[in-house]
């Protein structure tokens, strides 16, 4: 499913508009996905503190955030633009790459709350195969 | 069987209270319809569904969402039990309308996004929490007849 120029406009377009509020999406997206699969704190036992607002959210958000950041800026190449990223998720991380999926909604959630005048049906479907993209080229080194 | 706190009860009646079936049903039917165009297999008696603007403006689509918001109101209503009451919903959308369950979660998705528009901070994160368990539910009641 791959993005046409209208896709990609699309998501640049609500990107602008999201990045004013970059790091509250990020703690609440993360914060969101923690509550809503719980399935996923199992990555983050070496945190002391899950709970919404506590510090290692914060600044995980922000850090998850500035990786979409650089997908957006990377738009017309994810596969080769994220090969570090990948490397990253593939072999140090080990994220099992289903979580990617759900770490999307997550986030769509939140701009739906935050922007839901501009997260309209057709903003809706690019950012979604967007995200489908990003997790694609995110998967690419895992084997 | 899923258990129920009464917290969660009352969270999901808080949220459901907030949304006009008249209102949100078309919203999110055309969503269905805009992010997975595949699931214009299943409407071929609505007419014009390829585009979105003829989809925001079809009436068969927007009389489809809300007769199935009509449908979520029961769940709403009977949370304890949701199998049984969609039984022969689950049974005629595998035998007669022949629907892939994988799209039940994937409208499970849009609702919660047409939800979160409308509700905005209301839609705190234990709240969603609780909403989306509770469409894991009928999700799960609705493909429970598959075979």
């Amino acid at each position: 499913m791959s993005l046409t120029e209208k896709d990609k406009a699309a998501v640049k377009a609500l990107w602008a508009k999201v990045s004013k509020s970059l790091d509250a999406v990020g703690a609440e997206a993360l914060g969101r996905m923690l509550l809503v699969y719980p399935q996923t704190k199992t990555y983050f036992s070496h945190w002391p503190d899950l709970s919404p607002g506590s510090a290692p959210l914060l600044s995980h958000g922000k850090l998850i955030m500035a990786g979409v950041t650089e997908a957006v800026a990377k738009i017309d190449n994810l596969s080769t633009g994220l090969l570090e990223l990948s490397e990253l998720h593939a072999f140090k991380l080990r994220v099992d790459p289903a979580n990617f999926k759900i770490l999307a909604q997550s986030v769509m959630v939140v701009i739906a709350a935050m922007f839901p005048n501009d997260f309209t049906p057709e903003v809706h479907v690019a950012f979604d195969k967007f995200m489908s993209n990003v997790a694609l080229a995110l998967s690419e080194r895992y084997r | 069987m899923v258990k129920w706190t009464d917290l969660e009860r009352s969270t999901v009646r808080a949220v459901w209270e907030k949304v006009d079936i008249d209102e949100i049903g078309p919203q999110i039917w055309a969503r269905v319809l805009v992010v997975y165009p595949w699931t214009e297999r299943y409407f071929g008696s609505f007419g014009d569904i390829f585009t979105t603007t003829a989809i925001l403006n079809n009436t068969k689509v927007a009389a489809h969402g809300k007769v199935v918001l009509e449908a979520l109101d029961k769940a709403v209503k009977n949370m304890d039990n949701m199998k049984r009451m969609y039984a022969a919903l689950s049974l005629l959308h595998f035998q007669k309308l022949e629907v892939d369950p994988d799209n039940f979660r994937l409208l499970a998705d849009c609702i919660t996004i047409a939800i979160a528009c409308k509700l905005k901070s209301a839609l705190t994160p234990q709240v969603q929490a609780t909403w989306q368990k509770f469409l894991a539910a009928v999700v799960e009641a609705m493909s429970s007849q598959y075979y």
